[in-house]
């Protein structure tokens, strides 16, 4: 990665106040109504959608997607682990890189988080949605109940609860902390009543005294040092939903880095694709700058090689285990019914993130935003591949089967990109989407002595 | 009399983060003790000029987190002793299974305990401050460095603080009404 | 309700109306107050007649719906009481809930199946083979088990109609009064009868009666299927007409020429059981029964055979032709025969010498007259006959020449028959469509229809009648053994239906025959003097004791000259067979037949053409694409399937399918065979075959049938016949307390014959419902217990594999690992349990489980299978939507046994419990029970050397573990 000791990642001439009435005044005076509004309406729409789906699944059964024996979890498993790898990104950016000490993070973190707030959320919906019977969910909690039974403690699928809630609220908390500061800044340029008292609630009062600001601190870091390990505890663990299987393609050690990586690689893409738009979008060039770009896209590159290790590792994986049903799947994956599945992880996660070697690509928005989008398709082909080429042929030749998505998993996956969509516009249009404090610390950093880190 | 009891304290105005940092080094210099800074983003230099102590944001997460672990663990296995079944023959007390409920519960209490405290020691939400009521006090969150001299200080009067402050050149100074 | 000669008068109407005042109507009829209506109300709702002396719609209607009500539950027939043994006679011992088992039998093709009936107050939910039987042995196929739904098949038959158009059995009786003067005069001139094959003496002696009354009446019979060229053979052999009766328990070599004596029909279960027990020997030095099989189309029976040849219809003759030859029969000259044919035969032959006198020779029912005469004299050559086959007299009435269904459509199309009598039967359906029977019976005036669906026929008819299902109605038969049956009434008629007895009663003039009338008039000069005594005991017994066929004393006069037909050039060999789950269709409106599985095809609600590979790649055809069959001016389009092991020439069509009438699932789909079936040849036609545009989604519950390399079935053979005993599997976990009893099962694959009777017997002790096609293509089949096949090796003549699979509950079992609510555990008696209630569907168990023995309910299925609810076990549960299912070892039965064994403050006894389908299993391949007991048959079993585990790599224990199956075909296994 690179190292803040570069020249300055924030052009000079920006002043404290020039920042902050920047940033301050993108909800107060929100410049692009009409694409805004027009994006809401397609959020809405996908989100409709989701509703629709939504409500068919629960009168009529889970029958309704294409599901079967033996392959019976597809999409829903299939996307709630791509959902929840793209939300980890944010996490990593701003935890990581705060840790880190890595100010250009600061012009990022904001919407990253953000998106992570929302994609967790789009996960989320997916264990209830893929259940029999939705309205028993709570079954999953330990609570004294008449016949006196508990949850089940060994399976995955119970830690998988478990991890979801905790990721979810850990990173709203850590959100909203990172948020207050700003909220008061909001407050104060607010001219109109609506939006004083709007921000004045939510910035609970805040006034930024020395010491709230050692507290703040204190408090920030030590949920970042804590946000870190769980982002990574929770992948792994989602990885453990298929390798506590005996399913070959699925019982396999590699599995919780490999869901790590491949998680990050996707959450990055998407960090990077909406970096790209928000820049363009609200013409914030001078704070998401090309160098921002260009960092992550060396991000990309580099977690997008990791997760490439991840394959090759599967294939030595399944050759040195010499495990007859190991290889089948590995044929299975490289020329079965599904191998375009396969292929098309390949080409979209290893291929065509080549161009990011070069630094004019990456410094180029829509290349980069081009090749993230690759990766978000090549992740969620990778995802598929692994779920559904691992269980269509399992171990008995006699029970093989087929799985093809039926009009309802299209519809409720589509959905889901309304119901992250939908809020993550009302926020870009309500909040600061740039942390103006942060990116202040960082002019104050640079005017003080240029590229000296904390 | 009355006013000074009427007053919250001395507000002063300062152009940048160093000039705050000095101002404060001279007032404690001065004998002034009841100090607070006001920056619209942190100065970890503040901290140490105005003496601030502070652990118990760290402590509370500490704590949370060993309840966290313990109320996971305790949790499990109180479950698995008070109806035992045999789970494809896996051990009744499956530590190895548990691990991962607990680490999650840990992480979630050592989360939420300093960000809580941090909010309850600030004494947030507070929605209203005699700061607010200052005239310049909006520029905080911008891009002004207030330095205030409290009333419950023992030097503090409203006259002598304002000459004292007034030599620290500040950018303005004003008397904060309580 | 529209009724005949309703012809519509407003003005009288209208003056009703008036007069009436305020008169409460609830139909015309009612209003006019028409003598036929209120005939019409004391047929189908005797309750509601009285209201008519003092109308009141509301009571009216109360009572309307009370009555419904009781035809739901015990059906609304007259309520005399008869004295089925021993419910009615004390009904004070029924404990409501508690079940009890009546012995009687099921029909199939006139033959009794001797059946135990487990009814719950009244409702029969499970038949089962009766145990004391000595055909049946307590075994079932899947028929038997599926009676059950015909019974409550909620698209039979309920009222006696007249021109589609409901009337009463008094209107019908009225009717027939006419009718019967005008026979009188005639002497039954054109009065014809038609059934079915029939073993009843009560039916044949009515109708023998009839024809002493009416001389010219005539008895046609019609077996769609039957074995109509078999006592005819023996005519041919012995001067008079013989049914030959096998003992393979006897047999040291069988040759069967395109005979599937193990396939399904109404000899299954007879031969299965003779078969096993030889099977079973199989101790060192004393060798294996050989089993040579020369067939067109794969069967059962060639899939455990020693040998099997696959050899094209037209020239199964032809091997029946050289052997004959080469055993000297004068007139069969030897026929020039291809290599692979005459390799087979040679051996053949060559064992049939060795082992004269416990050898057998067998051909194809099908198979002319001519070659069962010959094969009766070779069996008589090698001493056989008396010993591993001896003659009967024909259990069913042989018909004369004159008394076929050919000699009825000559005299129909001729216009000399006046009135024809369809009992239970349906020619419009099942008759060749080279006689054109409907054509031939719309020149009958008088038409008349009984039997249990408003099919084909009935809408040809004039009058149709309902008819009781064999389970509501006093009757006899005769089981393949020949011991006489007497069929008592296991429930109340549900409908205003009459057993068959009565309508012959009826047409003898008796104007309201009682149910058992006729029955017990046979029997009294059967019984003589101590008749109720013996009554009572055939009741009980289920059977008459020692009422089985006599051996005939023949000795075979050479059979006469033949020679079979040479196979003409260009065109390939059809194959006509009965549907191995729905026969010719009489079985087509169980859906729960429709979804089980065809044996071999694996394909469900549907038939299919089956075609050889070769004759696939020759013709363009692949697997689903619509093929048109042509065989003369005759042609049916239906789904290609290509069938491993299929002659290369034939293409083989299965009977019961695309149905025109007879209820909604009937008419499911597939092509109906019938079509092509020539006056002639039974069961062959000669033509060809093109592919047409269109690709079909056949059903099959399994798609791929390699082994791919892997041995999921395993083989011994003599050479070595131990496999390398089971891994001691190793593991980290310590053992949970055990209780008493370790439940296992082992399944014997060298016994499985793959007939579905296990499956079909799981279905319905566990109430595994129906899900439809469409759901079973997407491979959301619901069944607990699944036959897989498998083949290896050439897919011209494959050896092919069944192996059974139900849960393997096994001990480290990795399903229940995955549940996070505990809705899947393990009993201390180490059974993989289900709970139902506590499932909420993540499906973790499924994806986890390696041998996918688990079943989903994807929607709410009950919704979709009402009508088998009346037949659920009370005893299990029925799952809901959004529940996982598997097979749970049947543990109702468990824990019935356990109560039971408590009540009587005992321990179990040693095999006590007996699942479902080791009940069933005709073969006896599945053995249950307690693995902690050393002496239990399963303990035994597991310590054989052909016991081994499936997926044992995987490490989860199970404790459903296999035999291996022996492989002695020659150049494989034992030379």
């Amino acid at each position: 990665m690179t190292d803040s000791a570069a020249p300055p990642i924030l052009p000079p001439r920006q002043t404290y106040a020039s920042v902050t009435d920047q940033l301050a005044s993108i909800p107060l005076h929100f410049p692009t109504r009409r694409r805004w509004l027009i994006a809401l309406c397609i959020a809405s729409a996908l989100f409709g959608l989701l509703c629709v789906s939504a409500a068919v699944l629960f009168t009529e059964g889970v029958g309704i997607w294409g599901i079967n024996i033996p392959v019976n979890w597809a999409f829903a498993i299939h996307n709630y682990v791509w959902w929840l790898g793209i939300g980890h990104a944010g996490t990593l950016i701003s935890a990581l890189l705060l840790l880190l000490g890595r100010e250009w993070r600061n012009s990022l973190n904001r919407f990253a988080e953000t998106m992570t707030l929302f994609a967790v959320i789009c996960a989320g919906i997916y264990p209830v949605l893929h259940l029999g019977r939705p309205w028993f969910l709570y079954w999953m909690f330990p609570y004294p109940s008449t016949m006196k039974v508990w949850p089940q403690f060994r399976s995955p699928l119970e830690w998988d609860i478990w991890a979801l809630l905790t990721y979810l609220i850990v990173s709203t908390v850590f959100w909203y902390i990172g948020l207050i500061p700003d909220l008061a800044a909001a407050r104060d340029r607010a001219h109109r009543r609506r939006w004083q008292v709007f921000f004045g609630i939510l910035s609970l009062g805040w006034r930024g005294s020395a010491l709230h600001w050692l507290r703040w601190q204190q408090a920030y870091r030590l949920l970042a040092a804590l946000a870190v390990p769980l982002v990574v505890s929770v992948h792994s663990e989602v990885s453990l939903l298929f390798a506590a299987g005996t399913i070959p393609g699925w019982h396999s050690t590699v599995f919780p880095p490999y869901f790590v990586l491949g998680a990050a690689f996707s959450g990055f893409a998407v960090v990077s694709m909406i970096a790209v738009v928000l820049r363009a979008m609200f013409d914030l060039r001078n704070l998401v700058t090309d160098q921002h770009l260009d960092i992550l896209g060396q991000v990309l590159l580099a977690t997008g090689l990791m997760t490439a290790y991840g394959y090759v590792f599967e294939i030595f994986d399944a050759l040195y285990s010499g495990d007859a049903h190991d290889i089948q799947t590995l044929t299975n994956r490289f020329t079965g019914q599904y191998a375009w599945s396969y292929w098309g992880a390949i080409a979209f996660n290893f291929v065509a993130l080549q161009p990011l070697w070069w630094r004019s690509v990456r410094r180029t928005p829509w290349m980069l935003f081009a090749i993230s989008t690759c990766v978000a398709v090549g992740m969620w082909l990778e995802r598929y591949m692994i779920l559904v080429t691992s269980l269509y042929r399992d171990f008995l030749v006699s029970s093989w089967g087929e799985y093809h998505p039926t009009f309802w998993d299209w519809a409720t996956y589509i959905g889901t990109i309304g119901l992250f969509l939908l809020p993550f516009l009302l926020v870009i249009r309500l909040l600061p989407v740039i942390s103006i404090f942060e990116t202040k610390e960082v002019l104050h950093e640079e005017h003080r002595e240029p590229g000296h880190g904390k | 009399m009355e006013n000074e009891q009427a007053a919250f304290g001395m507000l002063a105005e300062f152009e940048s983060a160093e000039a705050l940092v000095a101002a404060a080094r001279k007032a404690r210099a001065g004998g002034y003790r009841e100090l607070d800074a006001f920056t619209p983003f942190p100065v970890p230099e503040l901290a140490r000029v105005l003496r601030l102590r502070e652990r118990r944001v760290l402590l509370l997460g500490l704590y949370g987190g060993i309840a966290g672990f313990c109320i996971a663990l305790a949790m499990q296995l109180y479950v698995s002793f008070d109806y035992p079944l045999n789970v494809g023959g896996r051990p009744q007390y499956a530590l190895t299974a548990f691990a991962v409920v607990t680490f999650e519960l840990t992480v979630l209490f050592a989360a939420l305990t300093p960000a809580l405290g941090m909010l309850i020691l600030n004494g947030l939400p507070r929605l209203h401050h005699p700061l607010f009521a200052a005239r310049r006090f909006h520029l905080a969150s911008k891009d002004r460095f207030f330095l205030c001299v409290l009333a419950s200080d023992g030097k503090f009067d409203a006259g002598e603080t304002e000459n004292f402050l007034r030599k620290l050149k500040p950018a303005s100074i004003e008397l904060v009404k309580a | 309700m529209r009724r005949e000669h309703s012809s519509f008068d407003l003005s009288r109407a209208r003056a009703a109306a008036a007069a009436g005042g305020k008169r409460f109507w609830t139909c015309l009829e009612e209003l006019l107050d028409e003598d036929g209506f209120r005939a019409w109300m004391a047929g189908e709702f005797p309750a509601a007649v009285p209201l008519f002396e003092e109308p009141g719609r509301r009571q009216f209607l109360k009572l309307m719906g009370a009555s419904l009500l009781l035809a739901g539950l015990t059906g609304c027939g007259d309520n005399r009481a008869e004295e089925a043994l021993p419910y009615v006679n004390q009904p004070e011992n029924l404990t409501p809930g508690v079940p009890r088992h009546y012995a009687t039998a099921v029909l199939f093709e006139g033959y009794a199946q001797p059946v135990l009936a487990t009814t719950y107050d009244g409702r029969p939910t499970k038949l089962d083979g009766n145990p004391d039987h000595p055909a049946a042995h307590g075994r079932s196929d899947a028929f038997m088990q599926a009676a059950i739904f015909g019974l409550y098949d909620p698209e039979r038959s309920k009222i006696p109609s007249r021109a589609r158009a409901p009337t009463t059995w008094e209107a019908f009786a009225g009717e027939l009064e006419k009718l019967r003067t005008r026979w009188n005069e005639r002497r039954g001139e054109g009065l014809r009868l038609l059934t079915g094959d029939t073993t009843s003496p009560t039916l044949i002696r009515q109708i023998r009666q009839l024809q002493q009354q009416l001389p010219m009446l005539r008895w046609h019979r019609h077996e769609p299927i039957g074995h109509a060229n078999i006592p005819e053979g023996m005519r041919l052999a012995f001067g008079r007409p013989a049914m030959p009766q096998y003992r393979l328990d006897l047999c040291d070599v069988v040759v069967g020429i395109g005979h599937d004596l193990l396939g399904p029909g109404p000899r299954q279960v007879l031969h299965a059981g003779q078969w096993t027990r030889r099977r079973g020997e199989i101790a060192p030095g004393q060798g294996r029964q050989r089993l040579h099989i020369a067939e067109s189309t794969p069967g059962l029976t060639g899939v455990v055979a020693t040998t099997r040849l696959a050899c094209d219809a037209s020239r199964l003759p032809l091997l029946v032709q050289a052997l004959a030859a080469s055993f000297e029969i004068p007139g069969w000259p030897a026929p020039a025969l291809e290599d692979d044919e005459r390799a087979w035969l040679e051996r053949a032959a060559g064992e049939l010498r060795k082992s004269a006198g416990k050898s057998l020779l067998t051909v194809a029912p099908q198979l002319a007259a001519e070659c069962h005469a010959a094969a009766a004299a070779i069996n008589e050559r090698l001493k056989n006959n008396g010993m591993t086959v001896w003659y009967s007299e024909p259990l069913h009435a042989v018909p004369e020449k004159e008394e076929t269904l050919t000699a009825l459509c000559r005299d129909m199309a001729a216009g000399v028959v006046d009135t024809l009598i369809i009992v239970d039967s349906n020619p419009v359906y099942t008759a060749p469509a080279g006689l054109a029977f409907a054509q031939g019976l719309e020149q009958v005036p008088h038409r008349i229809h009984a039997g249990l669906h408003f099919d084909e026929t009935a809408q040809a008819c004039g009058w149709h009648l309902p008819l009781h299902h064999a389970l509501e109605s006093w009757s006899d038969a005769r089981a393949a053994d020949g011991s006489m049956t007497i069929l008592q009434p296991v429930i109340r008629p549900l409908y205003a239906s009459r057993s068959l007895h009565q309508v012959f009663d009826m047409l003898a003039g008796i104007h309201d025959p009682p149910a058992d009338g006729a029955v017990r008039a046979t029997w009294r000069d059967a019984f003589g003097k101590d008749f109720d005594e013996r009554w009572r005991r055939a009741l009980h017994d289920g059977f008459v004791a020692d009422s089985a066929a006599e051996p005939l004393t023949l000795t075979a006069t050479a059979a006469p000259p033949f020679k079979a037909p040479e196979a003409a050039g260009g065109e390939i060999d059809i194959v006509l067979g009965p549907d191995p789950t729905i026969w010719d269709g009489r079985f087509a409106n169980v859906a729960w037949l429709q979804e089980l599985p065809k044996p071999l095809s694996k394909a469900t609600w549907e038939n299919v053409i089956a075609v050889s590979a070769s004759l696939a790649a020759a013709q363009g055809l692949a697997q689903g694409d619509l093929a048109e069959i042509t065989a003369g001016e005759r042609r049916v389009r239906g789904a290609v399937w290509i069938m491993p092991g299929q002659a290369r020439r034939t293409a083989s069509l299965a009977f019961g399918y695309g149905r025109r009438s007879g209820g909604e699932i009937a008419q499911c789909g597939g092509y109906d065979a019938f079509a092509l079936q020539s006056a002639e040849r039974q069961g062959f036609a000669r033509g060809t075959i093109r592919r047409i545009e269109g690709k079909a989604v056949i059903a099959t519950t399994q798609a791929h049938h390699r082994m791919d390399g892997f041995d999921f079935v395993r083989e011994v053979t003599a050479e070595d016949p131990a496999l390398p005993s089971a891994r001691t599997a190793k593991t980290l976990y310590p053992d949970w307390p055990a209780a008493d009893h370790a439940w296992g099962m082992v399944i014997d694959l060298d016994r499985c014959i793959g007939c579905n009777a296990c499956v079909a017997a799981c279905n319905v002790e566990n109430n595994v419902l129906v899900v439809g096609k469409d759901e079973v293509a997407r491979g959301r089949e619901m069944s607990w217990l699944r036959v897989d096949r498998y083949y290896t090796g050439d897919i011209e003549s494959p050896r092919s594999y069944f192996q059974p699979v139900p849960c393997m509950h096994c001990e480290d079992a990795p399903c229940e690992m995955g549940c996070p609510v505990h809705a899947t555990t393990h009993s201390p008696e180490g059974i993989n349990q289900q709970v139902y209630n506590r499932c909420i569907g993540t499906r973790t168990c499924s994806s986890y489980c390696p041998y996918k023995v688990r079943r989903f309910n994807w929607y709410d299925y009950r919704k979709r299978d009402e009508a088998s609810r009346a037949a659920k076990n009370p005893e299990v549960t029925v799952r809901s939507r959004g529940v996982m299912e598997k097979c749970t070892y049947c543990t109702q039965r468990i824990e019935t046994a356990h109560a039971q064994a408590d009540k009587e403050g005992r321990a179990l006894r040693r095999d006590e419990v007996v699942t479902a389908c080791q009940q069933a299993c005709p073969t006896q391949a599945i053995v249950f029970g307690d693995l902690k007991d050393p002496g239990s048959a399963v303990s035994a079993q597991r310590a054989s050397g052909r016991h081994y585990v499936l997926l044992e790599e995987l490490g989860t224990r199970p404790r459903t573990t296999y035999l291996a199956r022996w492989n002695d075909t020659p150049g494989e296994g034992e030379g």
